[in-house]
């Protein structure tokens, strides 16, 4: 090694007292970062609407309206349990009711869409709305 | 933003930088106070020994290496980068662009004085004698060329490891180890021309 040579334990030991001197930025340069950074902080965002919207495909039309009645119902089972059971009330509502009892309280059902189409031997004033005729009639038939 | 608002670890727990930059691009101010408590000292650091002590320079690239970072704060993808990485990255394209900035000025690299002591020489002789070094050293570094300063200061004065500064200069840790010991060469052929005025004949 060259006797003008600097030893390099000599330079790292320089390296390391000029390591430790502190370069601390000033109170003003601390100020203007955090100035930029409230400048630029962003905005917190609300939740989202369209990510839950876009858990569920939209349908347009008579599809779109089904849709969400059989989804409101729990299902298509469902539904067509209710669709069943409405029409049968529909169907009730128009003939003998003590027919439909008795067939309904029979163990075999089928005589209860039977007796429902089954002609009447004594045709008979439907009454569609007797509670109605009750209140037109001056007191319905009992009345007369 | 009050403090019974701020997440529970941001006040009690020691956080990574990616989880404070998150925090900030979440809207909570406080850790942007955080996070440049921690690294503004460290890039600044690094830029002023690379533009030769200069201060006021060295401040104005830290301001505008700080605002790029509140600015990608939004879109920062978790694991892509280190923060410390990835500002010092930043960092060093600007000090490269101040220096061939002042290079096509024609302007020297201004040796300012060394960066005050923090009281450690028990007398006034040795601590002048301190400074002597420190304003050499500054003046060794200066006369290095670009790469070989940068890789120097950030593996002697930041105290990064090699594959650190390999990714912040973008090449291989091969090349930073070359980098290093070929600019710490240059460093003692430019102080040993001066080691006795330096007194670390006397060592």
């Amino acid at each position: 090694m060259p006797e003008q040579a600097m030893r390099e334990q000599d330079l790292d030991h320089l390296l390391q007292q000029m390591r430790e001197t502190a370069i601390l930025p000033s109170a003003d340069l601390m100020q203007r970062v955090m100035a930029d950074a409230l400048v630029h902080l962003p905005q917190p965002h609300m939740a989202q609407p369209t990510a839950i919207k876009a858990a569920v495909p939209r349908r347009r039309g008579f599809g779109a309206w089904l849709g969400q009645l059989r989804a409101g119902f729990g299902g298509n089972g469902v539904l067509a349990s209710l669709g069943m059971v409405a029409a049968v009330s529909v169907l009730v509502g128009y003939v003998d009711l003590g027919g439909v009892s008795a067939a309904v309280l029979s163990e075999d059902h089928s005589e209860l869409l039977f007796g429902l189409f089954a002609p009447q031997t004594e045709p008979e004033a439907l009454e569609l709305f007797p509670v109605a005729s009750y209140f037109l009639f001056d007191g319905g038939s009992d009345a007369q | 933003m009050p403090r019974d608002m701020m997440p529970r670890d941001l006040l009690t727990e020691p956080m990574s930088d990616e989880a404070l930059l998150t925090l900030y691009a979440q809207g909570h101010g406080e850790a942007a106070r955080l996070l440049a408590a921690r690294l503004l000292p460290r890039i600044l650091s690094y830029a002023s020994r690379m533009l030769g002590g200069d201060r006021a320079e060295a401040e104005d690239l830290g301001q505008e290496a700080m605002l790029r970072l509140w600015r990608a704060a939004p879109g920062w993808r978790a694991g892509e980068a280190k923060v410390s990485t990835w500002l010092y990255r930043v960092m060093a394209n600007l000090v490269i662009d101040r220096l061939r900035s002042r290079q096509r000025r024609g302007l020297q690299v201004p040796i300012e004085d060394a960066p005050d002591l923090v009281d450690a020489a028990p007398s006034a002789e040795a601590g002048i004698l301190q400074r002597l070094r420190f304003d050499a050293l500054n003046a060794a570094l200066a006369a290095l060329p670009e790469r070989q300063r940068q890789a120097v200061v950030l593996r002697h004065f930041e105290a990064l490891s090699n594959p650190e500064i390999a990714a912040i200069m973008q090449i291989g840790v091969e090349a930073v180890e070359s980098l290093v010991a070929r600019g710490k060469r240059g460093l003692t052929a430019e102080l040993s021309a001066r080691k006795e005025e330096l007194g670390f004949d006397l060592e």
